[in-house]
């Protein structure tokens, strides 16, 4: 299975490298948290699909289960969050400042899309490929922490930040040891963000009442 | 076993427990206590590589210990590093327990000292960049304090640390190509810009510093001193490690002009901008700032001196910061925040903790007869050896400081009707704060009970040291 897995990683590199952009577009559009987990489990397919074509199989499968715990992670706090979310002041909509942030996210994506064919924007060690599906996770997750610090969202940012970094770093550091610590980053950055996500939402009246 | 394994598994093991205990505070305390002085008396009694014998068992504590292919390895000359994180740490947890701080801020704590060993352990050292961001993702969970909304720098000082390591970590590489290629200065050029990027995120150069003064106003005082002292501390002794290490950095022109302009600009702006300040969590948040600026001012000088007045300026900020906390927690508890207006007349009845504040400010501000003047004095010498402008540009931003402080007192001091000095801090707080006191003044007045030993430990780094 897993070589099969590596035969996929080569043959789809394109199609990944496209399903990231598409994936990092909808994160930053995206302000439900149901919506943006998904779609951000989703990337670590594709992410990890790309890793594969840069590291052995077996340990691009880290990166993934590494991705999918800090989704859970979230997952979990937003349900949290939704349960108390009937006591808390209305939020805004999620389509407030949706035009702008879709209108934002196209222009950062065809900036990097043509910047990452031209040859100084070429990160050493990667496929044409995967060096577009790394400029895209960065470009877009600055984008997103640009545009807001609500927890969970600074959060989705962040982990797409570091997984683009990623994808560049096993090209020029492919120890074991690195991938593992870099994966127990993207945990201990979920689980932050899971911590300071549950402090900002008030309490609720059963939780007040002695 | 190895040196590292006990100085990493140690903390990391008994922080669980510690947060098993957070309802018996008292017992938590003791046992995160016990923790660190053990860990201090690891650090300047175990004996490395020798036989160990005790009662009929001998065994030897290695040096170095491999995981996953990577060693992690305990020399001698982090001892200094090690003792200044493990001692910081202690005299803010002992602080702690007389105030109330929120459930994780102990454990949390502890288990990052595991880490920060770590990260002086690993290498290469570069790999001390991960470590350093999973100490952040925890510092967050220290910063968020019990029956109060996150503060608003936790998640800004959580993007900033998260995006200052991949410059750390990919300049690692840049120095591997220029190893090979040693004719290549580009590499060398690009490493230094890299480098110099990544740590001007990690220690919160402007325009990179907006979550310091959100963070000292909003979170729980003692928790932003463990970062902006153990964290920033660290982060300083890794710049140190790296000049230390890579010659091409030690002479490079380029790094230390960043440095210097980089600590200019912080020192001119957090003077200028704490000068307008009308709550002290704010206030100090600048004054730090500052005391950054003032730090990098000294690396900047590129001599022994300036490094040891680097080292002497993290130092003192550790017992004004720490007392800073002490006093800023008590005034907190009591009337509900850190405005000027709102800690109207609170000099009156709780003058230790306002007393706390105060002095605790003014050191990191550099005032004198503070243990903060020790180091700033230091570096009024060595800069005004070359030029005098930056000199009198970091008494100028001390004295905007101090003279936001002196508006602050004046709100303090307010008589109120009926007035009457009274003493309302619980008997912990009053023991903290008064060892604070005696400590930042005396250690002000007689530097020379600790200072030259700080300064000498950059002569553990062996091409600092002059």
């Amino acid at each position: 299975m897993l070589s099969w897995i590596g035969h996929l990683a080569t043959a789809g590199a394109g199609i990944a490298s496209v399903a990231v952009l598409v994936t990092s577009v909808a994160l930053v559009i995206s302000r439900d948290w149901r919506a943006s987990l998904a779609v951000l489990s989703a990337q670590y397919v594709f992410t990890t699909l790309l890793t594969a074509s840069v590291l052995p199989v077996p340990v691009a499968l880290v990166k993934l289960i590494a991705g999918w715990i800090a989704c859970a992670i979230l997952l979990l706090t937003s349900l949290q969050i939704a349960r108390t979310a009937r006591h808390a002041p209305e939020r805004a909509s999620a389509f407030a400042g949706l035009p702008f942030r879709a209108i934002s996210a196209v222009m950062v994506a065809v900036v990097i899309g043509e910047a990452s064919g031209r040859p100084g924007f070429s990160l050493p060690g990667l496929s044409p490929q995967v060096n577009s599906a790394c400029l895209v996770l960065v470009g877009l997750a600055l984008l997103q922490l640009g545009l807001g610090e609500a927890p969970m969202f600074a959060g989705v940012g962040l982990l797409t930040l570091l997984s683009g970094f990623e994808l560049f770093h096993a090209a020029i550091e492919p120890s074991v040891a690195v991938v593992g610590l870099l994966a127990v980053v993207n945990i201990g950055v979920a689980l932050a963000i899971s911590h300071v996500a549950a402090s900002s939402v008030p309490p609720t009246p059963q939780e007040m009442s002695p | 076993m190895s040196g590292p394994f006990i100085l990493i598994a140690l903390p990391l093991t008994v922080a669980p427990l510690v947060y098993l205990l957070h309802r018996q505070r008292g017992l938590a305390t003791l046992l995160t206590l016990a923790t660190t002085s053990l860990l201090s008396l690891a650090v300047l009694r175990l004996p490395l590589a020798e036989p160990i014998h005790l009662w009929r068992w001998a065994f030897t504590v290695n040096r170095t210990m491999t995981v996953l292919g990577r060693p992690f390895t305990f020399d001698v000359d982090q001892r200094p590093a090690l003792m200044f994180l493990y001692l910081a740490a202690t005299l803010l947890f002992a602080g702690s327990a007389a105030l109330n701080t929120s459930r994780t801020f102990l454990p949390s704590g502890l288990a990052s000292l595991g880490l920060f060993s770590a990260a002086l352990f690993v290498e290469p050292f570069l790999f001390a960049a991960i470590f350093l961001q999973l100490v952040a993702a925890l510092a967050v969970t220290m910063v968020v304090g019990p029956d109060r909304p996150a503060p608003r720098g936790a998640v800004r000082f959580l993007v900033y640390q998260t995006m200052g390591m991949p410059f750390i970590l990919v300049t690692g590489w840049l120095l591997e190509g220029s190893a090979v290629s040693p004719g290549d200065l580009s590499l060398v050029t690009r490493a230094t810009i890299l480098l110099s990027a990544g740590f001007a995120i990690l220690l919160a150069v402007i325009p990179f510093h907006t979550w310091i003064p959100q963070l000292a106003d909003d979170a729980p005082p003692v928790a932003s001193a463990f970062v902006f002292i153990v964290l920033q501390g660290f982060t300083v002794f890794l710049m140190l490690r790296f000049f230390n290490e890579f010659e091409w950095l030690r002479h490079s022109a380029l790094a230390y002009s960043s440095l210097r302009i980089a600590g200019l600009a912080m020192i001119a702006y957090g003077g200028a901008t704490g000068f307008a300040q009308q709550r002290f969590g704010r206030l100090m948040g600048y004054a730090i700032m500052m005391d950054i600026g003032a730090t990098l001012l000294a690396l900047g000088q590129g001599t022994a001196v300036g490094f040891s007045t680097a080292l002497v300026t993290v130092a003192a900020r550790t017992f004004g910061l720490g007392l800073w906390a002490v006093g800023m927690s008590v005034l907190r508890d009591k009337v509900g925040g850190g405005e000027f207006d709102r800690l109207k007349g609170a000099a009156w009845r709780w003058p230790l903790a306002s007393a706390g504040m105060l002095v605790g400010g003014l050191s990191v501000a550099g005032f004198p007869l503070t243990i903060g003047f020790v180091g700033r004095w230091a570096l009024f010498g060595e800069l005004t050896a070359t030029e005098l402008w930056p000199a009198l540009m970091l008494l100028a931003a001390s004295g905007a400081l101090a003279v936001a402080y002196a508006r602050g007192l004046s709100k303090l001091l307010s008589p109120s009707v009926g007035a009457v000095l009274q003493s309302r801090e619980g008997v912990g707080a009053k023991a903290a704060l008064s060892i604070g006191l005696v400590l930042v003044l005396g250690l002000g007045l007689f530097p020379q009970w600790v200072v030259p030993a700080v300064a000498r430990a950059v002569l553990s780094l062996r091409h600092l040291g002059g």
